[in-house]
């Protein structure tokens, strides 16, 4: 059997898990959030971290990490598929961004599990996390990749 | 970083930002604004006991870097529309990041002046006795030496693309 058909099989294996909705949440957008997290990570631009700025600051693109954390923590409610998270490995991470994050802003975002497949003896998922604002409109997705080494799944 | 001019830039043109060195603080402040409190990127002991002989960075940690040069190549008029990557290798403490990106496509969408990019995260770790011992380094590894000092290199912490729009 091929590596592909290896992997069509183990996903028929996982099906149920496969687009299955996984619990939102919701996110408050805070300055002492955005500055802490400029702080860490040395990106202390006036345009994130002063208040005073005209027209007011903004997230970082890079603060996604901060509220995406959600969907990745939202697995651990997934019954049946991660057996142990010391054994997850976070290969991968695409953001899209559609529209600015503010200070005020609350995020709602709904996860779905976008595929699961076995693949080199791991455990493959796709989480994919979508962050609506208080308005309405879709200001982030969040696609979060993870490899279970054996033992975790 | 000086932002970036559509007019003048083409394919094939490179971006850059070096930054570091990590700091144990720096991960313990990172885990705390980000949410990540996984004690491999703070607790040496733990570290230790999952394998690793040391802490190791977050991988949105590393990433952040990268958006970071994007973030201000784009400048406060322009956006980083979409980042995507793989984590490749793990990073330590007291590790340089250099933060690369190369233009693989301009294009305007929507009257926006548009930029696809490859890029990716190199890194630079001093060779000392003490991160020889805690297994920091492995066979096959890329090194070089610059006056008295050893240093490892990894060519892709993190690789992927990237799509931004510049003012």
């Amino acid at each position: 059997m091929g590596e592909d058909e290896e992997i069509e099989e183990s996903r028929a294996k996982y099906k149920e898990f496969i687009g299955m909705q996984v619990k939102g949440g919701r996110y408050k957008v805070m300055q002492k959030k955005i500055t802490a997290y400029c702080e860490a990570v040395n990106h202390n631009d006036p345009r994130y971290v002063d208040e005073n700025i005209e027209g007011g600051p903004v997230a970082p693109p890079e603060f996604a990490a901060a509220y995406a954390i959600s969907g990745l923590t939202s697995l651990a409610t997934v019954q049946g598929l991660i057996k142990n998270f010391s054994k997850l490995l976070h290969t991968g991470q695409k953001y899209e961004y559609f529209e600015p994050v503010r200070p005020g802003d609350v995020l709602q975002s709904d996860s779905e599990i976008m595929d699961v497949y076995e693949k080199n003896k791991m455990l493959w998922i796709i989480l994919r996390s979508t962050f609506v604002n208080q308005d309405g409109k879709k200001a982030t997705v969040a696609e979060f990749t993870a490899g279970i080494r054996p033992g975790g799944f | 970083m000086d932002v970036g001019n559509y007019d003048s830039i083409n394919v094939g043109d490179e971006i850059c930002m070096e930054k570091g060195p990590t700091l144990r603080d720096q991960l313990k402040k990172y885990a705390k604004a980000s949410g990540d409190i996984n004690p491999i990127h703070t607790t040496p002991a733990i570290a230790e006991k999952a394998g690793l002989g040391d802490v190791i960075s977050h991988g949105l940690f590393n990433m952040a870097h990268v958006n970071h040069m994007l973030a201000d190549w784009a400048g406060p008029s322009g956006m980083v529309k979409m980042i995507d990557v793989q984590m490749r290798s793990m990073g330590r403490p007291d590790d340089m990041l250099i933060c690369k990106g190369k233009i693989t496509k301009k294009y305007e969408e929507d009257g926006k002046k548009c930029v696809d990019l490859d890029v990716w995260q190199e890194s630079k770790t001093l060779v000392t006795p003490e991160k020889e011992e805690k297994g920091y380094f492995k066979e096959g590894d890329e090194y070089i030496t610059e006056g008295d000092e050893k240093y490892r290199i990894q060519k892709t912490v993190i690789v992927g693309t990237a799509s931004v729009i510049l003012p």
